[in-house]
């Protein structure tokens, strides 16, 4: 943790000198064809020297701290933004922005070629497990952290995931209040989280197994907060060397003159970047103080020309190697839709209602509808994921955001085939049940409560870029979204046989039918033949019928589950020996009793065992119904329980 | 078992009844049967006859029931359940098998899951000889059956044979040998005159059943009695022949850490000279404060560790005690004068006999009459020390900007940082010509000495006076100083012992003279000293990590990393005990390839001995050189990979013919049987000169037995999943068509 505290203190001195007074001048004087030699030292730069010096010889102290230096850099930042703004005047400046195109400047982040919007969802995301700051657009929020920082010291932004940390940070509180606040919004400032006695709490807990992993968290999210303006890799290199790192704008200092002064006065040795003259690069410079002075006078003019004067400039250093403005207009569209969740949230949801009325018989007409909301939320599901594969430039498979996307769109494509074959709502119901529930999912985890994923495109371990993993992981996802679907299936098998329980007026299976004689007439079996969809909500309908007509559904509710439970057994026993076959190629042991391997190995004894107690059992529907449901949970606990509270090889599974 | 899929599936032992079947009497030539059902059939009958013998020995009383119980599908289902609950149990809980000291391997190989996968196994033959005659339209619940029973025996064979560890190569350095993954081994190496281990004349003695997870130590009441083989230290030379040792405790997860210790034998009253350590007074302290340790050591000599400060905690206001020893007049003066305010400084001008203390606060400016010099007060800070010496130590401090007038009637303005606690180290800063605040190296001026008094929070020093004279042996008394916060000061006497212990109030305001002290005020605490030495010695001691701070659910391996075991070595009457030998995963030692080096320990009139704690080293047929590694990172990426390579160069051992081979992600090398997976390396800080590569080595025997075991439960499956239908459809159809064709004309 006491590293921790140099780290953010060095990113603090990069951020006070990135937008330092002194360069600022530098610039202003470049553009007036002043002396160079007349550019004063910055405040902040004799502070740093006599750091530097002071730390050159170790007896000499007092040193400036930590959290001096922090104050320092903060301070320094504060001063940018010394104007006083109003809060409308804040608010007319944002509105003013624009940000269209910007937004779409491309940039290197985590390893990763994105655009600014991707960036600024994913870095507010990792500081506030939130996509932007309340009431702001996310690129306004981000940039706002990056200029004003100084102003969000002693905000509440930083999100505390874990409980536990919570309530031991909150009794560092000032108040009962802000105490319960912490441990109920889950959010502190930077400047509580820099208090002495919470980092040494945080060191206790660092140490503690149970909560390293939460503290580390904490600690991503703070130097998320802290380095957010170091993080702004948004110089392609040149064509000569177009797979090597972007660049930080302070890296093009060492190619014009004026950068160069300010390099030889922190003694900064930096060889000038390959592929910018001069005047490119002091026009990436310039268009940064630009918007940063503007920024802080919240100057929509000066911002919206620093902009504008990036997003002309950047894109031609390269152009073949910079991204299309078509992939990162899609990727846009794609992060506004929540990488295609939400649209499908409700596209799924359409096509469930539409199939479970179809399914239970309330309206056959509905059929159709059905399948064309099936269809239509199968085709964005499509489009998100081969939208997704573009941009990762990589098969959209490879942790657990992707693979429960990929396994729904596979279950669901085979789900569209059995419904078009068999046209019963049944096979409908449960694939869109999938599809809801997957796409839900996606959606709530990352972008409701927070959590981390996968869902940012980005890269993946070596070890997974293997033909194997198309093969054993296609297919073991494949089989997850099948045991869903036997689980909705299953679901609706109980409620439709147990309903009696639920509405007593329904009778129950072992219910003498009373001594109507319209039950035992003609006419009866008749009405039961005919009108089985419509029987069910007939109030005139006797018992007899209602029971010959729910065994009825229940019969092909039970032959709808075996055909995907036979799948599903398939596919997780090919998956399984697949996996296994990989594993041994890749860690040099076909199994090894990991934690992932042994509970799909679990999932399927569980359906061996339904396979084996149709063999002897009286109510096999039952059991198979029951069983898919223990099968669901153990699965269900195999993809995401194994993951957060097991350790083992699969992490990215 | 059987797998039956549909109801249509017909009766086993009889082609289904068609309704075309049913309705008319049984026609004269026999039904049609496809080649495959007759050659399926054919094979049946041997199998048939199996299982018709075990029929037979069913009807005997002694095997009736064995074999009925292995019969019964009931039995079956229940073994699954039994295997499905036995592996969730071992793989979700990691802590069972550790408190069974078990690794997930030996779990799973554990005689509780042999039973089970026996019994599966048996139940598998019975029930398939004695329940499913052997035709086409059972050939999928056949092939399942027969290939779970291929997989098993393949796995036993594997997993028997399975040889498997690591090794770390650095470029040119050719290996012979491997690591288990999990047996561990004691390596005893003589040590040379020159200090390094002999690894030529090493030996090796395997403790296959060390435990891992849980410590066996003598004070946790379970230590350890194994004896080391005497062909362990024999060997290393003939003076060694009466040396022994033995395992006397095992730590799971433990390190050496600097501990306090009394030296009893030394003479705090001797003088430091040679052969005569210098004296570390120190006096180990008892608070009852929620929060704070007791039995701490507060060590004079050292500027960090006589200093105990206690921030804000619950309800209690925060605190400093310091151990002041000996200390002079001047600091004896500065610490007992009371002020009016919770800052304060004194200024000391010899030359002027000048000696004042006031009650200050920032801003103020403080005109020194009757000197040159002039003082304004300005900020504190807080400041971590880095000087030799200091390091660890944390000071507040103040700044006074001393103005001076020169005789020349020029000014000097300095601004010194005055630290509370090591005012020795309060350094003056002057502006440089650059506009540079510069620090001078020696104070500006020495003849104006200024102190610190932070009465901010309470401050304690427990001073350990002089004895009354010199001549006398005795240590002088102990006396406890309380600065409230506000400058008020009280001293108490502080007899040894917990009998003498004090109360204080901690965040109370002092009484002033004749004043009874507040009521209800601050938090009470207990003061004593419980020891008090003049010789504490540091030693290494190991200091077990508590069970909340070690990973769960690790690998054995991973587990391993911070063991060590505890060694009593004897020779006559020579005895060492408590010998920490640790963890390593590579016994390599030696300048050329950079290990933990060996616990030493020096048997007097013999020699010196090695020991170091890894797993066994295992010959590989083949010597290994890593000729070149490779860490491919994306395009464009800083710190994400896309691949590991090492170019490995094979020699043969005898013949001296070389090969080259390469390892990487998800592309083993292959050689000689064995297969080397590219497994870890030194990492992207590492420079060149250190960088290694980490393979994994293992065999696979029996792997094609498995993988054909597998293909055929798959293929099975499938089978019985999606052709017997087919093929069932088509025989219905087949048999109507042949019954209509022989239906007699009405």
């Amino acid at each position: 943790m006491r590293s921790f505290r140099y780290l953010l203190a060095a990113i603090a001195i990069l951020l006070a000198a990135l937008f330092s007074p002194g360069v600022r001048n530098a610039f202003a004087l470049s553009m007036d064809q002043a002396d160079p030699r007349d550019v004063a030292p910055a405040p902040e730069e004799a502070q740093s020297a006599a750091a530097a010096a002071a730390a050159a010889n170790p007896a000499a102290e007092p040193q400036f701290g930590v959290k001096a230096a922090g104050a320092t850099a903060a301070d320094d930042a504060s001063s940018l933004s010394a104007m006083p703004v109003t809060p409308a005047q804040r608010a007319a400046f944002e509105k003013a922005l624009n940000l269209s195109d910007f937004r779409k400047l491309a940039i290197q982040h985590n390893d990763q070629l994105k655009i600014i919007d991707s960036w600024a969802r994913q870095s507010l995301s990792a500081i506030s497990h939130r996509q932007s700051l309340p009431g702001k657009d996310p690129v306004v929020s981000a940039l706002d952290l990056v200029f004003r920082q100084s102003d969000y010291l002693n905000e509440n932004l930083i999100y505390i995931t874990s409980v536990p940390i919570r309530e031991d940070l909150a009794k560092f509180a000032a108040t009962p209040e802000e105490s319960a606040r912490i441990i109920h919004e889950a959010r502190v400032s930077f400047n509580f989280l820099t208090r002495r006695e919470v980092e040494q709490e945080l060191d206790v807990l660092a140490a503690d197994s149970n909560s390293t992993k939460a503290v580390g968290e904490l600690q991503l999210a703070m130097e998320t907060f802290a380095g957010l303006g170091s993080t702004l890799h948004i110089c392609p290199p040149d064509a000569a060397h177009r797979n090597q790192p972007w660049h930080y704008p302070v890296d093009l200092w060492a190619n014009f003159p004026e950068g160069q002064k300010a390099n030889q006065a922190r003694n900064l040795k930096a060889e000038p970047i390959p592929g910018y003259s001069a005047d490119q690069a002091r026009r990436v410079w310039l268009a940064i103080i630009q918007m940063r002075d503007g920024w802080g006078a919240a100057d929509p003019v000066r911002v919206n020309a620093g902009m504008a004067q990036l997003v002309a400039l950047l894109p031609t250093i390269d152009p073949q190697g910079y991204p299309s403005i078509t992939k990162r207009s899609v990727e846009l569209w794609y992060n506004r839709f929540f990488d295609g969740t939400i649209l499908d949230v409700f596209a799924y949801l359409v096509a469930l209602t539409l199939f479970l009325l179809v399914a239970v018989g309330v309206n056959q007409r509905l059929e159709k509808p059905a399948i064309y909301a099936f269809a239509f939320a199968l085709a964005i599901h499509i489009a998100a994921t081969a939208v997704r594969w573009w941009l990762a430039g990589r098969i959209p498979i490879k942790n657990e955001f992707e693979s429960v996307l990929g396994s729904a769109l596979l279950g669901c494509c085979v789900g569209f085939i059995l419904e078009l074959w068999k046209r019963n709502g049944i096979f409908g119901m449960a694939f869109s049940f999938v599809g809801f529930l997957a796409m839900t999912a996606c959606f709530t985890f990352p972008y409701v409560l927070g959590t981390d994923i996968g869902q940012n495109v980005g890269k993946v371990a070596g070890i997974l870029d293997s033909y194997w993993l198309y093969i054993h992981v296609n297919i073991v996802i494949a089989s997850y979204a099948l045991i869903a679907a036997t689980f909705c299936i299953g679901l609706v098998y109980l409620l439709v046989k147990q309903w009696f329980w639920i509405n007593p007026i329904e009778p129950a299976f072992d219910d003498a039918p009373p001594a109507d004689p319209l039950d035992s007439g003609p006419g009866g079996a008749a009405v039961a033949l005919h009108s089985r969809p419509s029987a069910l909500s007939t109030q005139h309908a006797s018992i007899a019928q209602l029971q010959s007509q729910r065994q009825s559904l229940l019969s092909v509710l039970d032959g709808a589950n075996i055909v995907i439970l036979q799948m599903a057994t398939w596919f997780l026993g090919i998956g399984i020996i697949c996996g296994a076959v990989w594993a041994d190629h890749s860690w040099g042991r076909p199994w090894g009793w990991d934690p992932k391997e042994t509970f799909a190995l679990v999932t399927w004894i569980v359906y061996l065992i339904i396979v084996h107690l149709r063999l002897v059992t009286k109510n096999k529907a039952d059991w198979t119904a029951w069983l898919s449901i223990v099968g669901f949970g153990v699965m269900m606990f195999n993809w995401i329980g194994v993951n957060f509270l097991l350790v083992g090889l699969h992490s990215y599974a | 078992m059987t797998v039956q899929t549909s109801p249509e599936t017909p009766p086993p032992s009889a082609p289904p009844p068609t309704p075309a079947l049913a309705a008319h009497p049984r026609p004269k030539s026999s039904p049609p049967e496809w080649p495959a059902e007759r050659l399926v059939k054919f094979i049946g009958r041997f199998t048939g006859a199996l299982g018709k013998s075990l029929d037979y020995l069913a009807t005997f009383p002694i095997l009736k029931p064995i074999l009925n119980t292995l019969n019964s599908i009931w039995v079956g289902i229940s073994i699954l359940i039994l295997l499905a609950l036995y592996i969730a149990l071992g793989s979700g809980f990691a802590n069972l098998r550790a408190r069974m000291e078990m690794t997930d391997l030996q779990f799973f190989d554990w005689y509780p899951m042999r039973i089970l996968v026996t019994w599966l196994a048996l139940t598998l033959t019975v029930v398939t000889l004695r329940r499913i005659p052997l035709t086409l339209f059972k050939l999928g619940s056949w092939t399942v059956h027969v290939g779970i029973l291929t997989l098993i025996g393949g796995s036993v064979f594997y997993f028997s044979h399975k040889t498997e560890g690591s090794m770390r190569l650095y470029p040119y350095q050719p290996r012979d040998s491997y690591f288990d993954a999990t047996e561990r081994a004691l390596y005893t190496y003589p040590i040379l005159a020159n200090g390094q281990p002999d690894e030529a004349h090493a030996t090796m003695t395997p403790l296959p059943n060390l435990p891992i997870y849980y410590e066996h130590l003598l004070q946790t009441g379970n230590a350890m009695n194994r004896p080391v083989p005497d062909s362990a230290i024999a060997p290393l030379g003939r003076q060694f022949k009466d040396v022994h040792a033995t395992i006397t405790g095992y730590y799971a997860a433990a390190i050496l850490e600097p501990q306090w210790k009394v030296d009893r034998h030394a003479d705090a009253t001797q003088p430091a000279g040679p052969g005569v350590e210098e004296p570390s007074p120190a006096i180990r302290l008892s608070l009852t404060l929620t929060g704070v340790d007791s039995g701490q050591w507060l060590i004079a000599n050292s500027p960090a560790g006589r200093v105990l400060d206690q921030p804000q905690d619950g309800n209690s206001a925060p605190f400093g005690i310091e151990y002041l020893y000996h200390p002079t007049p001047e600091q004896l003066a500065d610490i007992t004068t009371p002020l009016d305010g919770p800052l304060g400084i004194t200024v000391r001008i010899p030359s002027k006999k000048f000696t004042k203390t006031f009650t200050v606060q920032q801003g103020q400016k403080i005109p020194l009459e009757g000197t040159p010099y002039s003082l304004e007060i300005g900020e504190q800070q807080v400041f971590p020390m880095l000087s030799k010496g200091y390091e660890n130590a944390i000071s507040n401090s103040l700044q006074v900007i001393i103005t001076r007038k020169n005789p020349d009637g020029t000014t000097t303005t300095m601004d010194r940082r005055v630290l509370f606690r090591y005012p020795e180290r309060s350094p003056d800063f002057i502006t440089g010509p650059d506009g540079k605040p510069k620090r001078v190296q020696d104070r500006l001026d020495n003849d104006i000495q200024i102190t610190f008094q932070d009465a901010q929070r309470d401050q304690f020093w427990i001073v350990d006076q002089p004895p009354p004279s010199t001549a006398t042996a005795a240590a002088g008394k102990l006396e406890l100083i309380e600065r409230a916060a506000g400058g008020k000061v009280l001293r108490k006497p502080l007899p040894l012992g917990e009998e003498g212990a004090v109360q204080v109030n901690v965040g109370a305001p002092l009484a002033a003279a004749g004043q009874s002290p507040p009521a209800a005020a601050g938090v009470p605490m207990t003061l004593a000293v419980l020891d008090r030495t003049g010789h504490l010695v540091q030693v290494q001691e190991p200091s077990i990590i508590p069970m909340n701070q070690r990973k769960s659910g690790v690998t054995a391996m991973d587990a391993m990393q911070f063991s060590a075991v505890e060694l009593q070595v004897t020779h006559g009457d020579f005895k060492d005990q408590r010998i920490f030998v640790p963890f390593v995963q590579f016994a390599q030692v030696g300048a050329k390839d950079p290990g933990r080096e060996p616990t030493v320990v020096d048997v007097p009139g013999v020699g010196k001995l090695g020991f170091l704690l890894s797993t066994t080293r295992r010959p590989l047929p083949a010597e290994i050189t890593l000729t070149y590694f490779h860490a491919v990172r994306y395009p464009g990426a800083t710190h994400s990979y896309a691949n590991y390579i090492s170019n490995l160069r094979f020699t043969d051992k005898k013949t001296g013919a070389t090969a080259d081979k390469v390892a990487q992600l998800n592309e083993p090398a292959a050689d000689r049987g064995l297969y080397y997976f590219q497994a870890g390396w030194a990492g992207p800080d590492v420079p060149a000169n250190e960088m290694f590569s980490i393979l994994g080595v293992g065999n696979r025997p029996g792997i094609w037995t498995m993988i054909v075991g597998a293909a055929l439960m798959l293929t099975g499956i499938g089978y019985a999943f999606y052709v017997k239908p087919i093929l069932l459809k088509y025989k219905k159809a087949q048999l109507a068509a042949w019954a209509a064709a022989n239906r007699k004309p009405a």
